[in-house]
This record gives structure tokens, C-alpha cells and sequence, in this order.
């Protein structure tokens, strides 16, 4: 897996990281099971403040993505969350206010935004598709 | 971990700091960006207690400077911008003089140090290269186990390798054990290297702060807007922007430090075909500051 | 385009005047060598008009670099500046010396050593000095790398010539020609103007090329001497003519990567004595080299002197000579050196400035103390024998000269200029103590009636209250961090000469009522 911290990006970097992983695990980049760099090596190889990877790797670990084994590592949990379903619809439904307000400033109407959530949703199955196929061989 | 307040440092020929007020938490990594002759050095220096400042308060582990020097001092350690050491000296030596002068050392990070740097302990002091020599410098200050660690340009005048080796060094060991307690103060013009490991910095003009914050809220605040338009670009812009907007024909480009996002919808409802926006890198932002 | 060596711009010559007056003092030596021909009742007008032609020609000098505007009057201003405080020194050190003997015949032998310690130290000084800050101001290698770098060379060495001979010249009118002191003062003169440079280029750092200076001539007459001492004069002057044709090679030396290995000052039987001692008094130690040389060599002269068994009054001469030297080294060294090359401050954050000041203090206290004290103490005792006076002065002296040499190198970020400026301020306020000592006495004595006689005692006394000044001003300046205050100087100052007129006036009233 490759990590990338864009600094022009405006986001903070921590929540890039998270941002990152949450992408990969929907992905099937990462999957259940696999380890991700401990807090010192990824911080070591990006440069990055080990306080700002930690803060990173704590915020995956309370929302359920990551769990530490002491002694072996980081590693990913299982895709089911602990979190019921409408706390998860809720906070859901506050990341699509998002998308449709920034539809409605880049003057894109709602019948395309939906056609590029099918499209969207297309390729992400594509890719995990292809992935797990990946790993097969 | 740090308060200074008030700082005024003067020189024979004037004063290099004038007010400087600076706070650092625990467990952070600041860093002092300025041009040369801004009052970065002078600041170091009165920290370290180098020199006695004119005027102003300065405050480490919540100890004042001058009343708990001890204390102070060694829980602190210094890498200069040009490491100096007895000449006639080896390496091993150095180390031995340099643990004489500490409370604490730590055998272990030494000797892990010296083997990813990869010092030849016979070798005098005179002999070793610069970037050998910051390596030196490196592994006599983190061996002390301080809690604050002071860099002044750390890298300037090394080569690639040595430099990421550095900053390795500083993220993998410095910060190995408690990073809680592990503060960072780091004074450097190759600020695009260290633009990862800086939580907060202060830029500094003339002796004073002009601009201190947090780099992540710095980041979000401050961003560059181009955009094209179909006719001739707007004359002028309602927002309050770093520097005078730019237009060249079609293209305005400005530059806000705060609520990027209005300034978006206003580029979008005054008409803009595309807009094109970046955050601002701590090194873009002290390029307009300073 | 030739490259300029123009660091300032011009400055007026209007604006400028109050230092480059200082030059018009380099014509007193000749008054003075005039006024004690006088006095003996001698008239050679034509011998004085050759004693003056040298200050007039180092004046002329001095009038052409002021008024002309090209880019060499521009330089030899800087030389000239530069060379000023050592000349200054020079010059007028060995003028007051003379005034000094003719004045009262009891100080002649005080006078004599302090003529002679101007004759070596100072005339390395001014030679050294103008070359050294181009070390300090980073220009050194620029220099030799550029092609006016030997033109601009060859023009500090003709100023420090032209003061030196300005200085001999007043100096050889003391003393017989073809006495010894004629021939030390001649050696101490022309050795430095033949050697500094070579060494120079040769060395590290102003300390070492002091020791080696000084060392060197006396390490080859020493063994030498046991065949003749004119043989071993003779041997010094080949020396001494060598060394000046080796400059060209140390030059283009100098010019690349650093001194040849065995001129750094490895000392096989040292080093070993040195690894016996914990890290932080080792590199202290090691740091105190050159003192421990300039001291071997004071040994080794007087062991030569006795074993010739010369005048006994002057076999201990050099042998002061060479410690008063090592004494106002030692803290140079342990300071002003040690900040130069950078380790003060890296101690300095790593301790509390209490610490690292008495450490080093005490280090190159107790140096100077064995160095300077007890070992040529205990040889003279052994030698010649000593009278309780003459141990009460020589210790005062050492002491006198490392309290001053303290207070002058704690902020001083060169050995050279902090031995210059120490030496200055030594010279000055020990002049002008124990004249207001006198003085007081002569004055309490007139009012209460009595003998104004200030006895050694309270002479050295006074003196010793100076040092104690001294050491204070060192230490507070150190510990306090502080840039050079004026009200700190004028308390000193008042303070010690306070203390020495008492010391006069207790004297007289001593010698009033018993």
C-alpha cells in the first residue's frame, strides 16, 4: 500500500491518514487481517511527526478500523463495526450534505450527481473485484 | 514546555529581538522560520542561556531559566548549525567528554546511533566530514535523554542522505520513548523538510512574531484561488486577501488567509469557469509573511 | 577584473582622526632616548635625528594610508588598525621601561623584566596579530586563494617591521651594545619578524604558533650554548634567516589543506600523562599545551644560564619572563580559546555558567600556580636562592598577570587579542597603581611629616587588591553574561586605585609612627 501525504491539500495530515486507510480498507487495498506500519516506521519513512501518525492510528483504532496487538502490531479488524446502524446511517447522511453541497457550487444537478454515485460505486466494486481475484492467483 | 514572554535581545549595534512571545506544549515540534537577521539565532541563544537577554521572561518545564539553570540545562540539548568539537579529539572521546558533562546518558541510543551513522570511533573530530560532524552532534544530544531538543538549521550544507538519516533519527529516537514529553524546537530555512514532522511555527521579521499557528489550521486557512473566467476577470475582490489579487486576462488569482471555502462560492457566483485551489505549504506561507 | 580585498568603505579622514592620532605617541620613545641623553649630559643631534627618522618614516606611513583613497591605502589603513594596540604597546612599553630605569634605580630590576617580556611577547604580537584576524574574520583562505593574497601578506609584515624597528631602535639605547640584555632584547625583536610568519601558515592557532615562536629559538641555543654561546647565537640567526626562507613554501601551504601532523602539537610523553585524567580535566589540560611550553621554556633557559654559570642576578630573568608569558596564557587559553573554537558553549548549555567557570578558573589557576610559582620557585630556590621579597614579588606578579589575563579573555573570542588587551590593561593598571600608591604615600608623608619610603609589603599588596579587582570583574562578566559595561570598568578602576592609595597612605603612617 502506498501512502501519500499531500500538503497542498489543505487537510489536516492525520486525517489524511485515516482518510487513507478508510479508502483502502473500501477499496479491498487492505483487508482484514493485514498489518499496517507500526506508528515509528510509517512516521520514519513519511517524515511525519510520530504524535500526528499516532493521533492517526488512535482515531482508526476508536471508530473500529484498526486494533493494536500488543506486542505484534497494527492491524485491520473486520468490517463489521461495533457502532449500530443509526449512528452509521447518521454519519453517512452528514458526508452526502457534503457532497450535494459542493454539487450545488460546482453547478452540477441532481440527476448527474446520482448517475456519478452509480458510476462511482461501480468502479469501487470493480476494484475489489479485481483485487480479491488478485489475491486468488 | 516553553513560555517566553516579552523577549528583547540587544546587540551593541541595536536590538536583534524586540517582544518576542513564544509558547510551545509539551510534546510538539515548532519550528522558527525567518530570513537571515529576523532574531532566530539570538532567540536560540537566549533560550540556551548563551546570552543574558535585555528584557522579557523565558520559561522551560514551567523553571525559570535563571533561577533553576541546572535543572533547566539538563533536561535540554543542543544541535548548532556548526557543530564544534576539540579537534585533536576522536569520536569516542568526544562521546566520553560530552557524557561527563551530562547527568544522564543513555549507553543504548548511543551505540545505536553510532551504528546507523556508521562513525568510525577512532577517527579525530578534524577529519570528519560536515554531515559526519551534525551526525556527531546529533548522537551527543540524544544520548543525553533531554526532553527538549534545540535545532538550529540541523541540515543546511548536507548532503540528501545524511539529511533524511537526520530527520530519521530525530523521528525514531528522539521521540522513542514518552513522545508525550519530547518537544521539538527546530530553526531552519529547508523548511520543506521538515513541513511533516512541525505541528506549529512561528515566523519571525525584524525581531518579532509575525505570524505563529498551528500547521494543520495553517494549512486549511490559507489557500491560493485561481480562476479563469469567460470575459475579462473581476477588478477587484470583497474578501480580504494576503497580497493584491493578480489578473492576467481571463485569470484571477488571489490569495485569502481565512474562509477559503466563501471565497469559492463568491469566485463560483461572480462566474468563474474553473477554480482552481491549493493549500498553502508552511514554506509558501512564510515565503508571503516574511 | 582584479578582485579587491576592500571589506569597508572609505571613511573620512576627519572622522578617523582620533584613533590614527594615537601614531603621533610613537615618537616619544626617540624624545625619551633624547631627554635621558640630556640628563646624562650628552648632546648627539645627529644620533637622535636617526632615532627619529624611523618613527617619522612609520608616521608618513600612516598620513599616506589616511589621505590617499585607492584600494592598497585602503588596506594598509586596516593594517595599520589592526596593528595599532600591539605597536602601541610595543612602543610605549619599552619607552616607560626606560623612564622607569632612569627614574628610580630601585625598580630597575622590575622595569628591566618588563622591558624584556615587551621584547619577545609583543613584538610576536605585532607581527601575528594583523595576520590572525584575518583567521577570525574568515577571510584567511579567500586570501591565500586570491592572487593579491601575497602583496597583501608582504604589506602587514612591512608595517610590523617598520614598528618593530621603530621599537629596537629606541630599545638599544639601553642597555651596552654587545651586553647580554642588548643581545636578548635584539633576539626578542628580530626572531618574531623572521619566524611568525612561517609559522603562520604552518600552525592551527595564534596559541601554538606563540609556543612555537618562543620555544624554538630556545631549544636549539639551549643544547648548542654548551659549545659557545656564540655558536649558539649563530646557529639562532641561521634559524631564524631559515625559517624566513621557508615562508614562500609555507605560504603555498597554508593555501591548501591544513598543518603537516607532527607540527599539531602531539606530544608523545603528554598525551600519555594527559590519558591518566578523567575526560573533562584531560581536554582542559591539553587545551593549557602551549602555556606548559612557553614554561619549558623558561626552565630551559634558566638551566642553561646557571649551568653556564653566568650572573646570578639575571639567570632568573628569563625564567619570569617566560612564566609572567604562561601565566597570562593560561586563562587565554582555557577561555577566549576554548570560545573560539567553540566547546565553551557547548559546555556552557550542558552546565550551569557557575560550573563551568570554576572549573576552568580553578584549572588554569592551579596550572599557572605549578607552571608559574612553584616550579621556577623551587628551581631558583635550589639554584640561586631566594629572599622573601623576591618571593612575594614574583607571586604577586603571577598572580597580577592571570587575574588580568582572566578578566580579559572571558568574553575575548581569540588567545591573541585577549593576551594583547591583557597585557595592555596589566601594564597600565599596575603602572598606575603603585604610582598612586607612592603618590598617596609622598603626599601623606609631606602632611604628617616622615619617611614616604612604601614599603614592598604594601606594594604588593596594592597590587594583589588589583588582581583580587580583576578576577571579580572576570567572574561577573562570565556569570552574568554580559556584553562589555562601562560602569563595570569605571568601578574597577576607581575601586583598585581606592585601594592603592590607602595602601599608600597606611604605609606612610606605618613608617610615621614606628
Amino acid at each position: 500500500m502506498r501512502w501519500l501525504v499531500d500538503y497542498h491539500s489543505g487537510v489536516p495530515i492525520y486525517l489524511q491518514l485515516v482518510q487513507q486507510v478508510k479508502a483502502a480498507v473500501a477499496t479491498g487495498t487492505l483487508r482484514s487481517g493485514d498489518q499496517v506500519p507500526s506508528v515509528r516506521t510509517l512516521a520514519e519513512d513519511l517524515k511525519l511527526n510520530r504524535n500526528t501518525v499516532s493521533r492517526a492510528w488512535s482515531e482508526l483504532e476508536t471508530e473500529g478500523i484498526l486494533e493494536n496487538r500488543q506486542g505484534s502490531g497494527c492491524f485491520v479488524t473486520s468490517t463489521v463495526t461495533p457502532l449500530r446502524r443509526a449512528v452509521r446511517t447518521e454519519r453517512l447522511a452528514a458526508a452526502f450534505d457534503q457532497v450535494i453541497v459542493q454539487a450545488h457550487h460546482l453547478q452540477v444537478d441532481d440527476e448527474a450527481l446520482r448517475a456519478l454515485l452509480d458510476e462511482r460505486l461501480r468502479h469501487f466494486r470493480k476494484t475489489r473485484r479485481d483485487k480479491a481475484e488478485g489475491a486468488r492467483e | 514546555m516553553i513560555d517566553v514572554q516579552g523577549l528583547v535581545v540587544r546587540y551593541p549595534r541595536g536590538e536583534a529581538v524586540k517582544g518576542l512571545e513564544l509558547r510551545v506544549e509539551a510534546g510538539r515540534c515548532h519550528a522558527l522560520l525567518g530570513r537571515n537577521g529576523a532574531g532566530k539565532t539570538s532567540t536560540l541563544r537566549a533560550l540556551l542561556g548563551l546570552l543574558r537577554p535585555a528584557g522579557g521572561s523565558i520559561r522551560l518545564f514551567g523553571l525559570d531559566v535563571a533561577r533553576h539553570e541546572a535543572e533547566v540545562k539538563s533536561r535540554l540539548a543542543w544541535v548548532p548549525d556548526a557543530p564544534a568539537f576539540q579537534p585533536w579529539m576522536t569520536v569516542a572521546e568526544t562521546l566520553t567528554w560530552t557524557a561527563a558533562l551530562r547527568t544522564k546518558w543513555n549507553l543504548d541510543v548511543q551505540a545505536h546511533l553510532l551504528s546507523r551513522f556508521e562513525l568510525d570511533l577512532d577517527a579525530p573530530t578534524r577529519e570528519l566530514s560536515k554531515g559526519q560532524r551534525t551526525q556527531l552532534a546529533l548522537v551527543c544530544a540524544l544520548a543525553a535523554d533531554p526532553e527538549l531538543l534545540v535545532l538550529d538549521e540541523p541540515t543546511s550544507g548536507l548532503d540528501p542522505l545524511v539529511r533524511r538519516t537526520f530527520l530519521e533519527a530525530v523521528i525514531g529516537v528522539f521521540q522513542d520513548r514518552d513522545p508525550q514529553r519530547k518537544t521539538i524546537l527546530v530553526s531552519t530555512h529547508l523548511i520543506s523538510e521538515f513541513e511533516g514532522i512541525v505541528d506549529g511555527f512561528t515566523v519571525m521579521a525584524n525581531g518579532r512574531a509575525v505570524l505563529t499557528t498551528q500547521a494543520d489550521e495553517a494549512r486549511a486557512r490559507f489557500c491560493r484561488l485561481r480562476a479563469w473566467f469567460d470575459g475579462d476577470a473581476p477588478e477587484s475582490v470583497p474578501m480580504k486577501t494576503v497580497r493584491p489579487p493578480r489578473r492576467e486576462g481571463r485569470m484571477l488569482e488571489l490569495v485569502v488567509d481565512s474562509a477559503p471555502d466563501e471565497a469559492r462560492s463568491w469566485l463560483a457566483q461572480a462566474g468563474a469557469a474553473r477554480v482552481d485551489a491549493t493549500a498553502l505549504t508552511i514554506e509558501d506561507i512564510f515565503l508571503l509573511a516574511a | 577584473m582584479t578582485p579587491t580585498l576592500v571589506a569597508e568603505q572609505p571613511v573620512r579622514a576627519v572622522a578617523e582622526f582620533p584613533t590614527v592620532g594615537l601614531w603621533l605617541l610613537a615618537l616619544i620613545p626617540a624624545n625619551v632616548v633624547m631627554l635621558l641623553d640630556l640628563q646624562h649630559g650628552v648632546v648627539r643631534p645627529f644620533a637622535w635625528l636617526a632615532r627619529f627618522v624611523p618613527a617619522l618614516l612609520l608616521l608618513a606611513l600612516v598620513g599616506w594610508a589616511q589621505l590617499r583613497t585607492g584600494p592598497t591605502a585602503i588596506r594598509l589603513r586596516r593594517e595599520l588598525r589592526l596593528s595599532l594596540g600591539p605597536a602601541m604597546m610595543l612602543l610605549l612599553g619599552g619607552g616607560a621601561a626606560l623612564a622607569l630605569d632612569v627614574l628610580s634605580g630601585s625598580g630597575q630590576a622590575l622595569a628591566r623584566a618588563a622591558a624584556f617580556m615587551t621584547a619577545i611577547i609583543v613584538p610576536t604580537a605585532v607581527v601575528l596579530l594583523p595576520m590572525s584576524a584575518e583567521r577570525e574574520r574568515g577571510t584567511l583562505l579567500p586570501l591565500l586563494a586570491s592572487p593579491l593574497g601575497a602583496r597583501a601578506f608582504a604589506e602587514k609584515f612591512a608595517v610590523a617591521a617598520l614598528v618593530i624597528v621603530v621599537s629596537w631602535i629606541q630599545l638599544s639605547a639601553a642597555g651596552d651594545r654587545g651586553s647580554e640584555l642588548w643581545w636578548f632584547a635584539l633576539a626578542g625583536h628580530a626572531l618574531p619578524l623572521l619566524t611568525v610568519p612561517t609559522w603562520f601558515f604552518l600552525l592551527q592557532n595564534d596559541g601554538m604558533t606563540l609556543g612555537y615562536v618562543v620555544v624554538t629559538p630556545v631549544l636549539i641555543a639551549v643544547p648548542i650554548a654548551l659549545l659557545g654561546s656564540s655558536v649558539a647565537i649563530g646557529c639562532v640567526v641561521v634559524f631564524g634567516f631559515a625559517m624566513l626562507a621557508g615562508l614562500p613554501a609555507a605560504y603555498r601551504r597554508g593555501a591548501a589543506v591544513g598543518p603537516p601532523l607532527w607540527l599539531q602539537g602531539d606530544v608523545p610523553g603528554l598525551s600519555g600523562l594527559e590519558r591518566l585524567a578523567p575526560p573533562l580535566l584531560r581536554a582542559a589540560l591539553h587545551a593549557q599545551r602551549p602555556a606548559v611550553m612557553i614554561s619549558a621554556a623558561g626552565v630551559a633557559g634558566f638551566v642553561a644560564i646557571a649551568a653556564w654559570g653566568r650572573d646570578s642576578a639575571v639567570a632568573p630573568l628569563p625564567l619570569f619572563i617566560f612564566s609572567g608569558c604562561a601565566a597570562m596564557l593560561s586563562p587565554s587559553l582555557a577561555f577566549a580559546e576554548a570560545r573560539r573554537v567553540g566547546t565553551l558553549e557547548a559546555e556552557l548549555v550542558a552546565q550551569p555558567r557557575r560550573q563551568v567557570f570554576a572549573r576552568r578558573a580553578l584549572l588554569s589557576g592551579l596550572t599557572t600556580a605549578v607552571l608559574c610559582v612553584a616550579l621556577p620557585g623551587a628551581l631558583v630556590a635550589g639554584v640561586v636562592g631566594v629572599t622573601g621579597p623576591m618571593v612575594m614579588a614574583w607571586c604577586v606578579a603571577m598572580l597580577v598577570l592571570w587575574s588580568v589575563g582572566l578578566a580579559a579573555s572571558v568574553h575575548q573570542t581569540s588567545a591573541g587579542s585577549a593576551l594583547v588587551a591583557g597585557f595592555a590593561v596589566a601594564g597600565i593598571a599596575g603602572v598606575g597603581q603603585l604610582g598612586l600608591c607612592a603618590l598617596a604615600a609622598w603626599a601623606t608623608a609631606s602632611w604628617v611629616g616622615g619617611d614616604p619610603f612604601v614599603s614592598r609589603a604594601f606594594l604588593a599588596a596594592a597590587l594583589a587588591g588589583g588582581a583580587a579587582v580583576a578576577f571579580a570583574v572576570g567572574c561577573r562578566r562570565f556569570l552574568a553574561a554580559d556584553r562589555f559595561e562601562p560602569r563595570i570598568a569605571v568601578a574597577a578602576v576607581t575601586i583598585s586605585l581606592l585601594h592603592a592609595a590607602v595602601l599608600g597612605m597606611s604605609s606612610a603612617l606605618v613608617g610615621h609612627w614606628t
